[in-house]
């Protein structure tokens, strides 16, 4: 049994520059006040990502980067799924560092990309929904 | 015990619960008044001890947290105020009477209490009384500081005694066990001869003793008192006792180390000098001789005795890590009664408070994101605001402004819930606004102008939208329509299509009954609304100034002496004059404006919405120059592309006149839109000379208009062309009628005739005029008409026919048609039908003849051009009007020329 979550990455200036959903095939579709949740809540979650981003020195590598790119990316889930979250992550943050090698991809700015968007819903599907 | 208490920090655990309350009819203010004088006197320095009593006082304590005070004896209250007003004697049983009552709502654990007696004057007032003090009004009340320090000195007394007494307890008597309102039940039919049992009222009363040193200001005896408490504790797993034990530990360290105070509050607490520093808490002031009462000295009989001497000082004080340490084991205790919720929610806003002293965001958030989860009993909704706001407060503390703007909000969210029978949208919209530093939102349009957006665009719209529906729901439309307004302009990059226009709607719904203004708004706690000037309904890409047409335009006449002599300084080139010249560019125009004639400016303008835009009331905003704006109204369709709007406006007075911006009313929301304010704008600059007044002349001529153009438009003049054929050796006059339509006098006439053609000594001069006839009607008066004679006689020679056909094949034009009684006119005609008259070849400009009129200091040049296309003889007379305009304060004086209407004909 999978819960639903929601991913976001986070551009410098606390903007999002990415959202996703990853729901459960049963379910319908979230109500619109229920994202707006998930936004307030994400964006209430990043005074502590950004405060652990200093104190942490797991994936230091990856730490480093994102330091240099300050891109912060968040999942908000409703049930325990460490491993898959993990998997998830390092992958879309391979992708993303793809797609931001992109010349004409400006840094910062939202990701509007069909084939970034399969490819994290695709992600989704193999590392949260499975 | 119910009723947290957020406020709490853990230096209020050293101090002495007095309440302060109103008996009877008591006035609000009043009654403030004095409680604010009463609760100045928040430290007491202890007869000549250097002992400092500290005092909490409320106005308001629920008598059920009472009960918790052997738990924790500073939730104890040990002293009551009542403040009562009484004017008659009469009344004063009564009163008393009630003193009494109150009195008993707390009386188990009072030390002392005071009566303050206000408006009673007479033998009542005279009899001296320790408990009772009389003043005759509010105002005449000098002595309540010192009533209050007595009377705290009084409670130290009492205090003292308990400490004394509670402290020489031999271990051999009975304890009594203390116990917390829930245990107590628990406890009946147990044994209380074991040793178990013992060790637990042992352990307990030691930590009430510790309490009490700590009260009573000694805390390095407080701190030995805990340490054995928590050993004892420890021993029979009394996890409650125990984990208020560690508490207490952590208090006397926390005061130990942070004398400044952990809870914020500024002032008073260090307000008797350094007196408090870390050592000095430790050890005797050096000027205090007489110590009645040494800590040292008590403990030697105390049943610590031993463990003083055992214990290095320093030792028993926890370290900072060590504190935060402890707080957690308590909590954890804490945790394990569901009953002892409120300890629990307390003991983490302290740690909080602690952690932020140390600025250890993490362990902090950690201490609240556990609080948030500690559930008590079903909270009203005042208590959940209460609890979200503190929550906030805490979270800004340590430095989590947007986790504080989440709760905040969550707060704003619950004084409007729909639970509440009366939803507090003043509140709701109050706390709101203090999120928006959290969202890096600022109600200042002009923050978003710049850069990037900052912020989560989608949480900031909601917000917004929130704030919208708040100052709608308080009933003021104005604040309404400013901050839907801000929406508008702020996020329409972020808006869908659907919500543009459904945030359109609702805010011309809203300006239907309140217009937006450019006003500040200004809110009665003191904020400031600036005004929202919509400068993206519509888009402008482009400020142009607009040269007057041609027939208007202003000229300069060149006869004036120095008017080139503009560099003064006498060298070839300067880098300071090329420099200024420089600056000076950027701004100004090339061109001048006149007064009292119609003056334009083009913007660019599109459409981002993805629907028509009326745009109403758009005009141009100047300064230096009163201007007549004439304000247009315009529709767009949706998403237009680039779209040319032209902005009319008539200056009323000289001088420079500079173009700001423009206003417009879109939505029913007036904006002043300021081009400096606006990024990407390209301008060609926006100061533009306005000069004085010039008179317009209109000419018109007694022959009829003809449908070729001889002369090509070229942008400075203007001509009309009329025609006449003529037989060779025919005359003709031409009438030219001049009317001064303008409101100047004309003053100065001048007539130049010029052909058209190389070819002048074939026709020879056959214009001729008289110009005084003319002149004598000069000035020309506004309205007034003048009437010119030019006098048109054809005087071919044709003695040298080869030539002169000759030189009409070369011009290429046609000559057919035309009446020319000459015989070469078969060999021509074969050409009509392919090449039709052609303006643009027969244009050649010849020479001129020129004359030249003056009549006062106005010049009228009429310039006449001899244009010969072709066998029958075209003459173009080409006129130029040149006025001529001198101010006396002007030395280079400004020569201005004005075409008007100029003809041409054809012979």
């Amino acid at each position: 049994m999978s819960g639903s979550f929601y991913f976001v990455i986070v551009g410098h200036h606390d903007n999002p520059i990415f959202e996703m959903e990853f729901l459960p095939p049963g379910k319908v579709e979230s109500k619109d006040d229920h994202r707006h949740l998930n936004q307030f809540i994400a964006h209430a979650a990043l005074d502590l990502v950004d405060e652990n981003m200093w104190l942490s020195n797991l994936f230091c590598d990856v730490l480093f980067s994102l330091i240099t790119v300050h891109m912060r990316f968040i999942m908000l889930h409703d049930v325990r799924q460490e491993d898959g979250i993990k998997n998830f992550f390092t992958d879309v943050y391979e992708l993303y560092i793809k797609f931001a090698m992109n010349p004409f991809y400006e840094l910062n700015t939202p990701i509007r990309s069909t084939a970034f968007e399969r490819k994290v819903q695709f992600l989704g599907k193999k590392h949260l929904l499975s | 015990m119910s009723v947290p208490d957020y406020m709490q920090c853990a230096e209020d655990h050293q101090t002495l619960l007095v309440v302060v309350q109103p008996v009877g009819i008591v006035p609000e203010e009043s009654f403030f008044r004095i409680y604010k004088r009463i609760s100045a006197v928040s430290q007491v320095n202890v007869r000549d001890s250097q002992r400092v009593l500290y005092i909490r006082y409320r106005h308001h304590y629920p008598p059920e947290n009472n009960e918790w005070g052997d738990f924790q004896t500073h939730r104890k209250v040990v002293g009551l105020i009542t403040i009562t007003e009484c004017s008659s004697a009469k009344e004063w049983p009564q009163t008393f009477e009630k003193f009494h009552l109150q009195k008993e709502m707390y009386g188990s654990t009072l030390y002392d209490s005071r009566l303050f007696v206000f408006g009673l004057q007479g033998e009542i007032a005279e009899q001296p009384r320790t408990d009772v003090a009389f003043y005759p009004s509010y105002d005449e009340c000098e002595n309540v500081e010192k009533r209050i320090e007595d009377f705290i000195e009084s409670l130290f007394i009492v205090l003292e005694s308990k400490r004394l007494d509670r402290a020489t307890d031999k271990s051999g008597d009975k304890i009594p066990l203390l116990c917390v309102p829930f245990e107590k039940k628990d406890f009946v039919g147990l044994d209380t001869d074991s040793r178990h049992y013992k060790k637990r009222c042992q352990g307990r009363m030691r930590k009430h003793v510790g309490d009490l040193c700590l009260q009573a200001g000694m805390l390095q005896d407080s701190l030995v008192h805990y340490h054995m408490a928590v050993e004892l504790l420890r021993s029979v797993n009394d996890f409650l006792w125990l984990g208020a034990a560690l508490e207490g530990l952590c208090s006397a360290s926390v005061i130990y180390h942070y004398p400044g105070g952990t809870g914020g509050r500024v002032g008073s607490r260090r307000a008797q000098g350094g007196s408090l520093s870390a050592e000095a808490g430790n050890r005797h002031r050096p000027g205090a001789q007489e110590v009645l009462i040494d800590p040292g000295a008590l403990t030697s009989n105390g049943i610590n005795a031993d463990t003083s001497a055992e214990i290095g000082r320093a030792k028993n004080c926890l370290s900072p890590e060590d504190i935060i340490e402890k707080y957690k084991e308590a909590i954890s205790y804490y945790g394990k009664y569901k009953n002892a919720g409120v300890i629990e929610l307390e003991a983490c806003v302290k740690a909080v408070r602690v952690l932020a002293m140390q600025k250890r965001s993490m362990e902090a958030s950690e201490f609240l994101q556990n609080a948030v989860y500690i559930n008590l009993r079903q909270l009203s909704e005042e208590e959940k605001i209460q609890r979200y706001s503190i929550l906030s407060e805490l979270y800004e503390r340590i430095g989590f402004h947007r986790k504080s703007a989440f709760f905040k909000r969550i707060a704003a969210m619950q004084c409007a819930a729909p639970s509440i029978p009366e939803p507090g949208w003043r509140a709701c919209y109050k706390l709101l606004l203090e999120t928006l530093p959290g969202y890096s939102l600022s109600l200042d349009p002009q923050d978003f102008s710049k850069g990037t957006h900052r912020g989560w665009a989608a949480v900031q719209m909601r917000l917004l939208h929130e704030l919208v529906y708040a100052s709608r729901r308080m009933g003021n439309p104005a604040l309404c329509v400013r901050h839907l307004s801000f929406l508008l302009q702020t996020m329409l990059d972020f808006l869908s299509d659907q919500e543009k226009k459904d945030v359109t709607q609702s805010l011309e719904s809203y300006t239907a009954k309140c217009p937006g203004t450019m006003e500040v708004i200004t809110l009665p706690d003191g904020l400031k609304l600036p005004p929202v000037p919509f400068t993206k309904l519509p888009i402008v890409k482009s400020v142009k100034l607009l040269n007057l047409p041609a027939s208007l335009r202003p000229h300069k006449m060149k006869s004036l002496l120095g008017q080139n002599v503009s560099t003064k300084s006498p060298f070839i080139y300067s880098p300071i004059i090329a420099h200024s010249r420089g600056e000076e560019r950027n701004k100004k125009i090339d061109f001048q404006w006149v007064q009292g004639d119609v003056c334009e400016v083009q913007l660019m303008v599109y459409n981002p919405m993805p629907f028509e835009l009326r745009v109403e009331n758009m005009g141009l905003l100047t300064t230096g120059v009163e201007f007549e704006s004439l304000p247009a109204a315009l529709s767009l369709p949706a998403e237009s592309g680039l779209y040319p709007v032209t902005l009319v406006g008539v200056p009323q007075t000289t001088g420079q006149i500079t173009v700001n911006g423009y206003h417009t009313s879109v939505f029913g929301v007036f904006s002043d839109c300021l081009l400096d304010n606006l990024p990407g704008v390209k301008t060609n600059g926006c100061n533009v000379e306005v000069i004085p007044a010039l008179p317009r002349l209109q000419i018109s001529t007694s022959l009829p208009r003809s449908a070729h153009t001889l002369q090509p438009s070229s942008g400075d003049e203007i001509s009309t062309n009329v025609s006449v054929q003529l037989y060779n050796g025919e005359t003709q006059q031409l009438i030219i009628k001049l009317e001064n339509i303008g409101t100047e006098p004309l003053e100065k006439l001048e007539v130049t005739a010029k052909t058209v053609n190389t070819k002048e000594k074939l026709y020879g001069d056959f214009l001729s005029w008289n110009l005084e006839d003319t002149l004598c009607q000069f000035p020309l008066k506004p309205g007034k008409i003048a009437t010119f004679i030019v006098n048109i006689k054809v005087k071919l020679d044709f003695s040298c026919q080869e030539n002169l056909l000759q030189d009409l094949s070369d011009d290429g034009i046609s000559v057919s048609g035309l009446p020319l009684s000459s015989p070469f006119r078969q060999v021509v005609k074969p050409r009509v039908e392919t090449k039709p008259l052609n303006p643009q070849e027969s244009s050649k400009v010849g020479d001129f003849s020129h004359v030249k009129f003056y009549l006062g200091n106005k010049q009228v040049k009429l310039l006449i051009y001899k244009c010969v296309s072709c066998g029958p003889l075209a003459l173009l007379i080409h006129h130029h009007l040149i006025l001529q305009h001198r101010k006396h304060d002007c030395s280079t004086g400004e020569v201005l020329a004005k075409l008007l209407k100029p003809l041409c004909f054809m012979t």
